[in-house]
C-alpha cells in the first residue's frame, strides 16, 4: 500500500519542516518594466490569439482619455476664457486667466504626481515592513491624512514665506503632502489585505505557493492591488489639490486662476469670478482625465471599463 | 504499510502535527504518497486542509504551529481560490512561473504552456490569455493553472480546493485531466477539498480529515432515510412558464429582452418530491422562484389548488381591490427555502421577531399568545433550540441560519416547500445533517418538495421524480430511479458520471446566456452532436412511460 | 457542530478598528465643542478684542463659529444628499430605471467638480450667512447622495425583502418593518460624510477672508489672518484645533461607515 495514514503514537518532537527547493535553475524573470504597457506590446509577437493591441505605445491611453475629456475639460476652460474676454472689466482679463490656468496647472500637476507616487510607495511599504523607516513614514502619512488638508498647509506655507522661506518649493510641498497622505491612506490597508490571510490575499498566496521569489510576488502580485484603490481615489486627490492650490495662490499672491477668482470675489465682481470658476472646473476635469489615462496605462485591465460612471 | 522503500517517496510525513492556538488540526499523521499517485484529502470548512497543504509546502498559514517531520521533493502549491494577480495578462503570469522554474525565456515558456493546455483539453480557440484573469471564465483560469503545473512538471503538486465553484461536469473533467497527467508523468498529486466537491472522484486514495485525524471517508447516504411513500394527486400545475428579462433598447430603439426560461410544464402531486437538476445557467432557480411568483413569471400560468397564483401576485390595476386573501392563502401553502439563508433574515430583527411576523401575517387564526409556542416548536423541529429565537441573524453560523430558514418555512404549516439549493453554503457533516432534517420534516408533515440543486446524486436519492434542466429548458424528466441508473440524455449522463466521481463525456464550458448556440444548447459540448443539432431545438418526447427526453440522437451511439 | 465552530483559516474576523476610530473622533469633537462653549469663561470679557487676547482662548472662541456653522451646514447637506438619493429611488420605482440612473449620474458627476470653490465665491458675492450655509451644504450633498443611493440600491436587492414578500407581507408593511429600519444606519452614515466636507469648505473660504463674517469668528479666518501677518503664535492654536476637528470629523464619518458595513 503506497499511501498510509497512521495515527502514530510516537512522542512528538519539534523539528524543522524539511523543505526542498523545486528542481531546476532558479532564475527570476522580470518581464514588466514599470507598467503593463511595454511588455504587453512585446508579448503580441508570441501570442497568436492576440487582439489588436491598443497599448503598443505607452502614452496612447493617456491621449485617448484626454480626447475623451475634451467636452468636459477643454470646453469649460475655453468658455471661461471667452466669457472673461466678453464680460470682465479689465481689457486683458482673458490673457491673464489663460496665464493663471497655466500657473495653476504647474502648481497642481507635479505635486499631485509626486505626492501620489511617493504616498503609494510609502503606504505599501508600511504594510510590508511596518517598522522600517519607509514603513513608519507610510503609517504616519496614512494616519495624518485628514489632519493635513491642502489649504491649511497652504496657510502654513504662507506663514513660512512671510517669515522668510522661499515660495516655490514650499508651495509644491504643501500641495503634494495631502496627495501623499491620501495615497498612503488608501494603499496601506489594500496592501495589508493583499498580503493578509483573507480572500484578497489569494493572489499572493498563490504566487508564493508557485515558488516565485518574494520580490516578484511583492512587485507583481501585491503592489498592483495597493495601487488600484489609489488610482480609484485620484478624483478626490485632484479636488483637494485644486482647493489647496486656490488657497496657496491667494495667500502667496501667485498669478494663478484661483487667485484671480478669489480677488474678483473679494471685490464682489461676479464678472471676474465666474469665468475663472468655470475654467478651474475645466482644469479639474483635465487633471481627472490625466489621472484616468495614467491609471489605464498602469493597469491594462481598465482599458475597456468606464470608470466613475457608477451603475 | 511498508514505510521503508528503496527510493524515498516524494511526499513523506512523520508524526506531522498541526496546532492552531490550542486546537489540534492534525494529530501525528504519517502520510506517504508515491510517484504517480493521486491522493484526495476531504474535510469540511475549517477542518485544516489548507493548513495541511501549507505545512507540506513549507509555508503553514499564519498562526499554525507545525511539529513532526515532512520530507517533500520539488513541489508546487496551487492555493485555495485559484487567484492570480487579477490585472496582469494571464500569459505573462504563467510564463513568469514556468520561466522561473525551468529557466526558459518567454517564448519557450509559452510553448511549454501550450503543451500543458493541450493536456488539459483547452481548445486553441479558447486561449485568450492576453486577458487578465479577472476577465476570463473561472473554468479557463483553473485549466490554465493546471496546465501551468503540467508545464513546470514538479515532483509533487498540491492543490487546495481545485476548481471549487465550477459546475460539477466541468470540475470533474478538469480533475480527471489533471489526474491523468499526474499518473502519466509520475507526479505525486494531492487534492484537498470539501467532500461534496468531488475531489475524491479521480483519486486513487481518499482520506477524510476529521477531528484532527486522517481517516477513510464515511460513505454518504445513498438512498432515502425512510422508504418514500407514493404521492397523491396533483395540486400545483405550471403551464408554459417562461421568464425573460428586459435589456437595454437596441440600436434602433427596439425593445429587447433575454429569455432565460422557455415554456416549462410541470405538475406537483401531494407528498411528492421533485428535484430540479441543472448547472449554472440552467434556470432551475428561476423556475423555482417563478413557481412561487417571487417574482411572477413573464409567461404561462401557475395554478395552486385551482387558484391562479399569477393573477393573485400581480399588483392590481388602479381602482381594483387587491386580492390579499387569495395571495396570503397561497403563500401560506407554498414556502421557499433560500440559497443564502443568512441573507434571507433581516439583520435588524431577531430571528424570533421575524418568525413572529411571518406567523402573524400568514396565520392570523393563531392567537397572539400561542405564537411563541408555535415558533419554539418549529425551531425544535428544524433542529435548533428554542433559544435561537432570541438571537440576531448576524450571530448565526451558516448551518444555524439554514435550519432557522427551515423553521420559518414550516411555521405557517405549508403544503409545499420550494427549496433552491438550500444547503449551498454548507459542507460535509453540516450539509448532511441539514438535508436529513429537511427530509425528516418533509416525511413527518407529508410535504411536497421541489428541490433545485446541481448535485445529481444527492438530489435524486430523496426524490420521487427528477427534471434535468439545461439553458432554461427541460431535457429529461423521469422518476428518480431511472435517472439514477439509466438516464438517456447526454447531459444527464454527464451529470450522473460527475456525481459518481467519474469522467463526464462533455467537452468545454457551458455557453453564457447571451451566447447560446442555435439549435440544441448542448451541441458544442455533446459527444452525440451531429449537423442536424444546429438546426432545431430538440422537443421533449416520451421514450417510455413517464420518461421524457429532449435529444435528437439519444438512441444513437456517438459518431467516431 | 462543535467541530466546525472554528471559522476557516482563509476568512479571519475583520478588525473593528474603524468603529474605535469613530468613537475617538466623536469624543474629540465633543471635547472641542465643550471647550469652545466654555471659552468665554476663560477669555474674561476680552472676546471683542480677539488679537489682544490669549491666542488659545481666542482660538477656542473661534471654534464656536466654525463648529456651529459646520453642524448647521452638515445637517442641511446630509439632508439634501439623502433626499436626493431617495428622490432617485422614488424615480426608479415610479418613472423607470433610466430616470433613476440619470439622477444618480448627475450626483456622481457633480461630486467630481471642485464645488468647494463655490463657497468663497458665495461668501464674496452673496454675503449672507444663511445663503453661505446653503451653498456649503450644496457642496457636500452630491457626494452624500451618491453614497446613500449606493446603499439604497444594495438594500433594495436584499434577499430578506423577498423572504418578507414570501410571507405575503404587503408592500406598505415591507417598507415599514424592513426597509426603513435597515435604511436608517446607512443613510445616517452617508449623511455624516457631509460633516468633514462642510467644515473643510467653510474653513477654506474663511481662510481666504470670504467665509463667515468676522463677528462670528472662525478658525479658518484666524489662520488666514495669522498667515498673512506672519505671526506664528497666533497661527498655531487655531490651525491645530482646526486640524484636530477635521480629523475628528473624518474619523466619525469613517467609523459610522465601518459600523454599517459590519455584519
Amino acid at each position: 500500500m503506497g499511501i498510509a495514514a497512521i495515527q502514530a503514537t510516537l512522542p512528538v518532537e519539534k523539528s524543522g519542516v524539511g523543505k526542498s527547493r523545486p528542481a531546476g535553475k532558479t532564475r527570476t524573470l522580470i518581464l514588466l518594466p514599470g507598467g503593463g504597457g511595454g511588455a504587453y506590446g512585446r508579448m503580441s509577437h508570441h501570442m497568436t490569439h492576440f487582439p489588436s493591441d491598443p497599448f503598443a505605445k505607452m502614452p496612447r491611453p493617456v491621449i485617448r482619455r484626454l480626447i475623451d475629456a475634451v467636452p468636459t475639460a477643454v470646453l469649460p476652460m475655453a468658455a471661461g476664457i471667452g466669457l472673461s474676454a466678453l464680460v470682465a472689466p479689465q481689457p486683458d482679463a482673458a490673457m491673464s486667466l489663460l496665464r493663471g490656468l497655466a500657473v495653476t496647472l504647474l502648481l497642481t500637476l507635479p505635486s499631485l504626481a509626486v505626492g501620489t507616487a511617493l504616498g503609494t510607495l510609502a503606504g505599501s511599504w508600511a504594510a510590508v515592513a511596518p517598522r522600517s523607516a519607509g514603513g513608519l513614514a507610510g503609517r504616519l502619512l496614512a494616519g495624518a491624512g485628514a489632519l493635513l488638508p491642502g489649504f491649511l498647509l497652504a496657510a502654513l506655507a504662507a506663514l513660512a514665506v512671510r517669515v522668510g522661506a522661499s515660495a516655490a518649493p514650499l508651495g509644491w510641498t504643501a500641495l503634494s503632502v495631502p496627495a501623499a497622505c491620501q495615497a498612503a491612506r488608501l494603499a496601506l490597508p489594500a496592501m495589508e489585505r493583499a498580503l493578509g490571510s483573507g480572500p484578497e490575499g489569494g493572489a499572493v498566496r498563490m504566487a508564493r505557493g508557485l515558488g516565485l521569489d518574494e520580490r516578484t510576488v511583492l512587485r507583481h502580485h501585491a503592489l498592483p492591488q495597493a495601487v488600484a484603490p489609489v488610482m480609484g481615489g485620484l478624483r478626490a486627490a485632484v479636488l483637494a489639490a485644486m482647493v489647496g492650490s486656490v488657497a496657496l495662490e491667494s495667500l502667496l499672491d501667485l498669478p494663478g486662476a484661483g487667485a484671480l477668482m478669489i480677488d474678483a470675489a473679494r471685490v464682489g465682481s461676479a464678472a471676474g469670478a465666474v469665468p475663472a470658476l468655470v475654467a478651474l472646473g475645466g482644469l479639474t476635469a483635465l487633471l481627472n482625465a490625466l489621472g484616468l489615462g495614467v491609471r489605464d496605462w498602469i493597469d491594462p485591465a481598465n482599458h475597456s471599463s468606464t470608470p466613475y460612471q457608477g451603475a | 504499510m511498508n514505510h521503508i522503500a528503496a527510493k524515498p517517496a516524494p511526499v513523506e510525513t512523520e508524526a506531522l502535527t498541526l496546532m492552531l492556538g490550542d486546537r489540534v488540526l492534525l494529530d501525528r499523521a504519517s502520510l506517504r504518497v508515491e510517484r504517480g499517485q493521486v491522493l484526495a484529502v476531504t474535510g469540511g470548512a475549517g477542518s485544516g486542509k489548507t493548513a495541511l497543504l501549507g505545512a507540506l509546502a513549507g509555508r503553514p498559514p499564519a498562526g499554525v504551529d507545525v511539529a513532526g517531520g515532512v520530507r517533500i521533493d520539488g513541489h508546487l502549491l496551487i492555493a485555495q481560490g485559484g487567484r492570480l494577480a487579477p490585472r496582469r495578462p494571464l500569459a505573462l503570469q504563467v510564463a513568469e512561473v514556468v520561466g522561473h522554474h525551468l529557466g526558459l525565456d518567454l517564448r519557450g515558456a509559452l510553448r511549454r504552456m501550450a503543451d500543458g493546455l493541450d493536456r488539459m483539453g483547452v481548445p486553441p480557440a479558447a486561449r485568450r490569455f492576453d486577458l487578465p484573469p479577472e476577465q476570463l471564465p473561472d473554468s479557463l483560469r483553473w485549466a490554465c493553472l493546471f496546465a501551468m503545473a503540467a508545464a513546470v512538471g514538479p515532483a509533487v503538486l498540491l492543490v487546495d480546493a481545485p476548481a471549487a465553484g465550477l459546475d460539477p461536469t466541468v470540475r470533474l473533467r478538469l480533475l480527471h485531466r489533471l489526474a491523468d497527467w499526474a499518473r502519466a508523468d509520475g507526479v505525486a498529486l494531492i487534492l484537498a477539498g470539501r467532500p461534496e466537491d468531488g475531489v475524491a472522484g479521480p483519486a486513487d486514495h481518499v482520506l477524510a480529515l476529521r477531528r484532527g485525524r486522517l481517516l477513510p471517508p464515511i460513505p454518504l447516504r445513498a438512498g432515502p432515510l425512510e422508504p418514500l411513500e407514493p404521492p397523491g394527486t396533483a395540486r400545483l400545475h405550471a403551464r408554459g412558464v417562461g421568464m425573460s428579462y428586459p435589456l437595454a433598447p437596441g440600436p434602433r430603439g427596439e425593445a429587447r429582452s433575454l429569455a432565460v426560461l422557455h415554456g416549462i410544464d410541470l405538475d406537483l402531486r401531494t407528498g411528492e418530491t421533485l428535484v430540479l437538476l441543472g448547472e449554472t445557467g440552467s434556470a432551475k432557480a428561476t423556475l423555482a422562484r417563478s413557481l412561487l411568483c417571487l417574482p411572477p413569471p413573464t409567461a404561462g400560468t401557475v395554478v395552486w389548488m385551482g387558484r391562479d397564483l399569477m393573477a393573485a401576485a400581480t399588483p392590481p390595476a388602479a381602482g381594483e381591490e387587491p386580492n390579499h386573501g387569495g395571495l396570503r392563502r397561497a403563500r401560506r401553502d407554498l414556502q421557499p427555502l433560500f440559497p443564502d439563508p443568512a441573507a434571507s433574515f433581516d439583520p435588524a430583527m431577531t430571528v424570533g421577531t421575524q418568525l413572529a411576523l411571518v406567523l402573524e401575517n400568514l396565520r392570523p387564526d393563531i392567537a397572539a399568545d400561542r405564537r411563541d409556542h408555535r415558533i419554539d416548536e418549529a425551531l425544535e423541529e428544524a433542529g435548533l433550540r428554542p433559544e435561537a429565537a432570541l438571537r440576531w441573524p448576524a450571530a448565526l453560523t451558516a448551518a444555524e441560519a439554514a435550519h432557522a430558514g427551515l423553521a420559518r418555512a414550516i411555521l405557517s404549516e405549508p403544503r409545499v416547500l420550494v427549496a433552491d439549493e438550500p444547503a449551498a453554503g454548507l459542507s460535509a457533516e453540516e450539509r448532511e445533517r441539514f438535508l436529513d432534517t429537511l427530509m425528516a420534516v418533509r416525511d413527518r408533515r407529508r410535504l411536497s418538495l421541489i428541490l433545485a440543486t446541481e448535485r445529481y446524486g444527492e438530489g435524486l436519492r430523496d426524490a420521487h421524480r427528477g427534471i434535468v434542466m439545461l439553458a432554461g429548458r427541460v431535457v429529461e424528466s423521469a422518476d428518480a430511479g431511472t435517472l439514477r441508473t439509466a438516464p438517456l440524455h447526454p447531459y444527464s449522463r454527464a451529470m450522473l458520471a460527475a456525481s459518481l466521481g467519474g469522467r463526464p463525456a462533455l467537452e468545454g464550458d457551458a455557453p453564457s446566456a447571451f451566447g447560446q448556440p442555435a439549435g440544441c444548447p448542448l451541441r458544442r459540448r455533446c459527444p452525440l452532436a451531429r449537423e442536424f443539432c444546429a438546426q432545431a431545438v430538440p422537443e421533449l418526447e416520451e421514450v417510455a412511460s413517464g420518461h421524457h427526453v429532449a435529444c435528437h440522437y439519444w438512441d444513437t451511439p456517438a459518431e467516431e | 457542530m462543535a467541530e466546525f465552530d472554528q471559522p476557516p483559516l482563509s476568512q479571519p474576523e475583520p478588525q473593528p478598528t474603524g468603529f474605535a476610530r469613530g468613537l475617538s473622533g466623536a469624543a474629540v469633537l465633543a471635547a472641542l465643542a465643550l471647550a469652545a462653549a466654555a471659552a468665554p469663561l476663560m477669555a474674561d470679557g476680552s472676546a471683542l478684542h480677539r488679537l489682544d487676547a490669549d491666542p488659545v482662548a481666542a482660538a477656542l472662541l473661534d471654534g464656536r463659529g466654525s463648529l456651529s456653522f459646520a453642524l448647521l451646514a452638515a445637517v442641511l447637506g446630509g439632508a439634501l444628499g439623502i433626499g436626493w438619493a431617495l428622490l432617485a429611488g422614488l424615480a426608479g420605482t415610479l418613472v423607470g430605471k433610466g430616470a433613476e440612473r440619470r439622477i444618480v449620474i448627475a450626483a456622481q458627476r457633480m461630486a467630481g467638480w471642485p464645488l468647494a470653490l463655490l463657497v468663497p465665491l458665495a461668501g464674496g458675492l452673496l454675503g449672507q450667512v444663511w445663503l453661505l450655509a446653503l451653498v456649503t451644504a450644496l457642496t457636500a450633498a452630491p457626494a452624500v447622495a451618491a453614497l446613500a443611493h449606493a446603499e439604497l440600491s444594495v438594500l433594495m436587492r436584499a434577499e430578506f425583502l423577498t423572504a418578507a414578500r414570501a410571507a405575503a407581507l404587503p408592500e406598505r408593511e415591507v417598507l415599514r418593518r424592513h426597509l426603513i429600519p435597515n435604511l436608517m444606519r446607512p443613510l445616517l452614515a452617508a449623511g455624516t460624510l457631509a460633516l468633514p466636507r462642510v467644515l473643510a469648505a467653510e474653513s477654506f473660504a474663511s481662510l481666504l477672508g470670504l467665509g463667515l463674517p468676522p463677528t462670528l469668528g472662525s478658525w479658518g479666518a484666524s489662520v488666514g489672518l495669522a498667515a498673512r501677518l506672519g505671526d506664528p503664535v497666533a497661527f498655531a492654536p487655531p490651525a491645530l484645533l482646526l486640524a484636530l476637528a477635521l480629523w475628528a470629523a473624518c474619523a466619525i464619518a469613517d467609523g459610522v461607515a465601518a459600523g454599517v458595513r459590519k455584519p
